[in-house]
């Protein structure tokens, strides 16, 4: 099923999301990273921040919920159970903080290749509440009709 | 916690590997944690209709085990500023995956350091690169 090439350039509507000391701690202890300033107030004060912050590629959360829900959208003809990550990018402006609140805006900026072995780029923007862009990551889904 | 000094970087100079045995459990985990719960990191019998011999990691747990490698390296995680990185091998449960680096350039007036990064695994006596031509940047002190 080719992916329907209308749909470079579609941006999809930002979702809210919450950044809480829980789902930092979560997320530093699945990946295994023991870096104080991602476990403990006291020691991000003594760091000179307001609050823990995350590692760097908890931004991966909002892009996964946003990159499902464009796998997902029926006119672009990608099929989420064939989909392999194939490359990903992040740029960093600023650490994401425990107890802040940020949006994640996805667009998808280019689609290629030729079925059964086709790419899509999608790039996310993680925004503060002041509108300043935290994090930008750009994610390259392979997607492999496997041969049946 | 402070970044690495700029002046004691050179070019050439290689990161400490960071070394980590995959587990069943650790992928698991790290399904729970990133809200990634694609069924090929979460049911054998999924995968094997994909081509893999039962599930394989996430591409993202590889890619944050190797910024833990990079940001400890680096002394501070918001000095890390980019990466892009390329996956193409799977981890399997039972892998035991190195992250590695080099300083490949530096910047005096940016104070920044440009990386080449991978991660490896042995299987079957051979080297393969889940993380392979991949490359950071970092700001240093």
């Amino acid at each position: 099923m080719a992916m329907n090439r209308d749909y470079i350039g579609r941006e999809y509507p930002p979702v809210v999301f919450d950044v809480t000391q829980g789902s930092i701690v979560a997320f530093a202890g699945a990946i295994g990273d023991p870096t104080p300033v991602f476990w403990d107030r006291e020691s991000a004060r003594e760091a000179g921040l307001d609050a823990e912050i995350a590692p760097p590629t908890f931004s991966t959360i909002p892009q996964i919920e946003k990159a499902t829900e464009v796998a997902h959208d029926p006119g672009l003809g990608l099929d989420w159970a064939h989909v392999l990550h194939g490359d990903q990018e992040f740029e960093w402006f600023s650490p994401l903080l425990a107890d802040s609140k940020y949006m994640a805006i996805s667009r998808i900026v280019d689609i290629r290749g030729r079925s059964p072995l086709e790419f899509i780029s999608i790039e996310t923007r993680i925004e503060g509440e002041n509108g300043e862009v935290a994090v930008r990551a750009r994610a390259t889904l392979i997607s492999r009709d496997d041969p049946t | 916690m402070s970044l690495r000094r700029f002046d004691s970087v050179r070019v050439g100079d290689e990161l400490p590997a960071l070394s980590k045995v995959v587990t069943r459990g650790d992928i698991a985990a790290y399904a729970e944690a990133s809200h990634d719960r694609n069924p090929l990191h979460m049911d054998d019998d999924h995968a094997r209709t994909r081509g893999f011999d039962g599930i394989i990691a996430h591409g993202m747990f590889t890619m944050a085990h190797l910024t833990t490698c990079i940001t400890g390296w680096l002394g501070d995680p918001s000095g890390l500023v980019h990466t892009k990185v390329s996956f193409r091998a799977a981890v399997k449960p039972g892998d035991e995956m190195v992250a590695g680096g080099e300083v490949v350039s530096v910047d005096p007036e940016a104070r920044t350091a440009k990386l080449d990064v991978w991660v490896t695994v042995q299987r079957d006596g051979t080297k393969e690169y889940p993380v392979k031509r991949s490359h950071a940047e970092v700001r240093l002190g």
